[in-house]
């Protein structure tokens, strides 16, 4: 026997050590793709990640009220977004940084596009060039021609007038407004100024996560650096996920400093008044020796581990707690042999250890994978710590200490009306919950954890005042192996927006379809001249006509007979749109494969009535589509993890149902294990209900923890309900996770709220259940 | 030998005394140009406000004859300026501020905002360069020139500028010290040649810079 034990001490040594040697190595994931279901939804946010819509920082400088005039209010926000932007572009923070179009853009463009502009023309322009090319449509352009050479603006406008008396290029730049976002803005010197001129914007992409806390500290502090650079009359504001999750970090830190010593002060008096020995505390931790063995085996089965999983797989390892509290209280106090009381003890804590098992097992099956990496730790370090607990506790052996209610005490159910008033109650309790229970809603939004600060919706509402609300968008995603080929999707997004005649947009597919596209547009512009042989004639006489001579058109009538020059990406990306345009495309890393080793071009729509459907039908009709809009990604997330909670949780009441049966055989024994588990769900269900009726994914985590802490509490009162140490370690264990968690639902962050609030409303119900009505349901167990 | 290295140094030592001289006389010499130019600031500064008839030559090669336009400035400093063309096309460009406003008989009239249209901007920034009578700040751009005693040659300093304009003749009225002319040189030969009338100096109505009123 001896042994056999000193093997199982090795064997589990090995495996702390080995846990604690493959540690330091393991891939910390902060990653929000963690928190989401299914492969769909994960996909979408990926895009988003990839098109960098969710690292993107926006950063509104506004000149304040200061006497200033129109144009030195202008002068300073531009001198600021200059230093800003160059401070933003030298910190090697952010992979892209718009703040200014380069100087003199617009005839930069005009030069770049001119050769091109055959390859650009679709049917409706060529439909406009049609009425400019009659005898009325000449003689009119010619005269705007005439009198535009005679204006203040002859001089400047005399080449375009010789090179493009019709005014083809207008056609093109006009589709320039499709580059522009829905904000309200104009571009002046470059720069990105709001209507009311008096604040200006920088976008910049972060290279790292901004919704990793650690990488948007780093972020902040480039922000900061650069704003101490801006006029003294300038404030800046950011908005994006750059502040949000700066606020929660903070708000959670804020909740923690202050709550932490409450509950570590508590916690300490509990078990000092109840225990009265110092080598408690150490037998307390022994579970959590477990801890790094499970770490590595989430890190080997999945590859990485999300801090999410990390953090609450390791509070879930707190279950295990209880176990440990059981076997010292009952070595501690009963009047037996040590191998007495640890048969006792094998078959309530292997029922116990086998339920909280398997509700690890069904969460293992969630589609959310920060759910599976915490499922698999959880399991492996309960089993583990039960494990150690079974070791090594004996080891330590507590000193004998019985309390002199043990001495023949044994805890009687109440009789008689106590008993009726106790059964009466808990049946209230669990109509109450089955009542409030349907009426429940799950919120699958995660936003209802998000806890912005007044600062950052201040901010927020200081955008929308400066820039205007662009209402609800969605983006339209072509995603290709090759450039040429995202295009060409993206030209067909673009045509079936013309189609739908949608007007608000942001799209490069004007200005730069897809090559086909391209040879299209170049072919219908030859057809068009051919169907005009006399054209030449006609525009010499209207031009004569005028008072022009003819042969001063001559670079007009070059480019006419200029053959197929397609515009590349290349060209526009070298081009002063460039920033405009790096937002819109994005080429795959160089080691990057399957579905993000894919070039992604996306179109920016701003969502009308209706439009939702049209647009999800037309891209689950075309291959290398992808819709990604707020609407659709909220009820997706919130229905497959809706689903998700329903089976699970469905699955893990019949696998807690089953082993209970199992193991107890009998129908009362089985109730009374399993009332505590309906009294914290009922509870929780009456207490979501009167807050409002509805649950997150807090709710969820914590809820499954309740269940579990709350069926032992059922396991061990069937089994050992009598003892004084049963009770007391129950309650030991009850009063801890109440301090412990409870006091969480005293903070202000929604998250930790929720929390808190459902293990105290959970376990403040399983707790005295299983005290009360476990014995009376369970009556006596043989 | 030794005689002439004592005349060298002699020679040598004049001549520095002498280039000493020239440059310590230097800033009690007068410059032209920069009189000229403060004479004309001068008397450009005390008109805040004026109308003035001109008629405007266009040599083009694009044109089969010279086209001959004849109209009426009124400038406000600092930053109303209102270009009327009487005949033969009759039409209004008015600059007010940041904003603008250009209307003709053959279309409806059109407002436009000078930081979201580049090219009226550059009109803009061109007329006010030429008209406002500020003519010491064209330094930095352009290179200036006096010819005879009242005519300035403006030639720009940038490849941006010199691909429109090659030179800008202004001539000054002796008297008043006010552009008359002004002769627009542009690469390839042609040419814009502006001749201003009779100063009418004194306040303008504020509606000359709201609208156009009859092009």
């Amino acid at each position: 026997m001896r042994g056999s034990r000193l093997l199982a001490l090795a064997a589990l040594f090995c495996l702390v050590v080995a846990g604690l040697f493959f540690l330091p190595g393991i891939t910390l994931d902060d990653d929000a793709l963690d928190l989401l279901p299914g492969e769909a939804v994960q996909g979408d946010l990926r895009l988003l990640q990839r098109l960098g819509l969710i690292d993107r920082v926006f950063l509104t400088l506004t000149v304040k009220e200061e006497g200033l005039t129109a144009a030195q209010r202008l002068q300073r926000l531009q001198q600021s977004a200059l230093v800003v932007g160059e401070a933003f572009a030298d910190s090697g923070a952010f992979t892209e940084v718009i703040y200014r179009l380069p100087q003199g853009y617009e005839f930069g463009l005009y030069r770049k596009l001119w050769p091109h502009i055959p390859a650009l023309l679709d049917k409706q322009d060529l439909a406009a060039l049609a009425q400019r090319t009659s005898n009325s449509g000449l003689a009119e352009y010619l005269a705007a021609a005439f009198n535009l050479l005679n204006s203040p603006a002859g001089i400047a406008m005399k080449r375009q007038v010789q090179q493009d008396p019709l005014g083809t290029a207008g056609l093109a730049l006009a589709k320039l407004r499709h580059l522009q976002a829905e904000y309200a803005m104009v571009v002046q010197d470059g720069f990105f100024i709001s209507a009311d001129r008096r604040s200006c914007l920088i976008m910049a992409e972060s290279r790292t996560s901004l919704t990793d806390s650690n990488s948007a500290l780093q972020v902040e502090k480039v922000v900061q650096d650069a704003l101490a650079l801006v006029a003294e009359e300038v404030v800046g504001g950011v908005i994006g996920s750059l502040p949000h999750t700066l606020a929660n970090a903070r708000a959670i830190q804020r909740d923690l400093r202050i709550l932490l010593p409450i509950a570590s002060l508590l916690l300490l008096l509990l078990l000092l008044v109840s225990l009265r020995d110092g080598r408690a505390f150490v037998v307390l931790g022994i579970p959590f020796l477990a801890a790094p063995f499970a770490v590595g085996v989430v890190d080997l089965v999945f590859g990485r581990i999300s801090a999410l999983a990390l953090g609450f797989g390791i509070v879930l390892l707190g279950i295990a707690v209880d176990f440990s509290v059981h076997i010292y209280l009952a070595l501690r106090r009963r009047q037996q042999s040590t191998a007495q009381v640890m048969a006792g003890l094998r078959r309530p804590l292997l029922l116990a250890t086998l339920t909280t098992s398997g509700v690890f097992v069904v969460l293992f099956f969630s589609k959310v994978a920060s759910h599976q990496q915490m499922a698999l730790l959880a399991l492996v370090g309960v089993v583990l710590a039960v494990s150690m607990s079974w070791v090594i506790i004996p080891l330590v052996r507590p000193p004998r200490h019985p309390s002199p209610l043990d001495r023949g005490w044994s805890l009687k159910p109440p009789a008689g009306k106590k008993r009726a008033l106790v059964l009466l109650g808990w049946l209230l309790l669990m109509v109450l919950g089955g009542v409030s229970w349907p009426a429940l809603h799950y919120n699958g939004d995660l936003r209802v954890l998000d806890a912005p600060d007044e600062e950052v919706l201040a901010q927020e509402e200081q955008f929308h005042r400066a820039w205007g609300r662009p209402g609800d968008q969605a983006f339209v995603v072509a995603s290709a192996p090759s450039l040429a080929a995202a295009l060409e999707k993206n030209s067909a997004v673009y045509a079936f927006l013309q189609e739908q005649q949608v007007s608000r947009f942001q799209s490069l597919a004007p200005l730069l379809p897809g090559p086909l596209t391209q040879q299209a547009h170049f072919e219908a512009w030859q057809q068009f001249w051919d169907q005009r042989p006399d054209f030449r004639h006609r525009f010499a006489e209207a031009a004569r006509k005028q008072g022009f001579n003819p042969q001063g058109f001559q670079p007009f009538f070059e480019w006419l007979d200029h053959p197929f020059s397609p515009l590349t990406a290349a060209d526009l990306l070298a081009g002063p749109l460039a920033p405009l345009a790096r937002n819109m495309i994005r080429a795959p890393g160089p080691q990057a494969k399957g579905a993000d080793g894919e070039f992604l071009v996306v179109t920016t729509v701003t969502m009308e009535e209706g439009l939702y459907d049209l647009l999800l039908a037309f891209s689950e009709q075309q291959e290398g589509l992808y819709l990604l809009a707020n609407h659709k990604w909220r009820q997706q997330v919130e229905q497959l993890l809706r689903r998700d909670i329903l089976t699970l949780s469905l699955a893990a009441g019949l696998i807690i149902l089953l082993i209970v049966s199992l193991a107890l055989r009998r129908v009362r024994p089985v109730v009374g294990a399993l009332a505590p588990v309906g009294s914290s769900l009922a509870s929780m269900a009456i207490y979501s209900l009167v807050s409002g009726g509805e649950l997150n994914m807090m709710h969820l985590l914590m809820g499954i923890m309740v269940i579990g802490l709350s069926v032992d509490y059922g396991i061990f009162m069937v089994y050992r309900g009598r003892e004084i140490a049963s009770l007391q370690a129950i309650s030991i264990c009850a009063c801890s996770s109440l301090i412990g968690f409870g006091v969480l639902a005293f903070a202000a962050h929604p998250a930790l709220h929720a929390l808190g609030i459902t293990v105290l409303v959970g376990i403040g119900a399983a707790w005295p259940t299983a005290l009360l009505v476990t014995p009376i349901l369970a009556g006596e167990q043989s | 030998m030794r005689f002439q290295a004592e005349n060298m140094a002699v020679l040598v030592r004049g001549l520095c005394l002498g280039l000493l001289l020239l440059l310590a006389a230097q800033p009690v010499m007068a410059d032209p140009l920069a009189d000229f130019i403060e004479a004309v600031e001068e008397k450009s500064e005390g008109l805040a406000s004026f109308s003035v008839p001109f008629v405007q030559e266009r040599h083009l090669l694009l044109f089969d004859q010279v086209v001959v336009f004849k109209g009426e400035l009124a400038i406000s400093r600092p930053d109303q300026l209102r270009w009327a063309f009487l005949e033969p096309v009759p039409s209004v460009l008015i600059f007010n501020g940041r904003l603008g406003r250009r209307c003709n008989d053959q279309v409806a009239p059109e407002t436009f905002d000078l930081d979201a249209d580049p090219v009226m901007a550059m009109v803009a920034q061109q007329l006010w360069t030429w008209l406002d009578g500020r003519y010491a700040k064209l330094a930095t751009l352009y290179d200036l020139a006096l010819k005879a005693s009242t005519t300035l040659l403006v030639t720009p300093k940038e490849r941006e500028m010199a691909q429109f304009i090659e030179q800008v003749v202004i001539t000054f009225d002796p008297r008043t010290l006010r552009p008359a002319m002004v002769e627009i040189i542009e690469p390839g030969g042609d040419m814009t040649r502006l001749r201003f009338g009779d100063y009418q100096p004194g306040p303008l109505p504020a509606h000359l810079f709201e609208s156009c009123g009859q092009p």
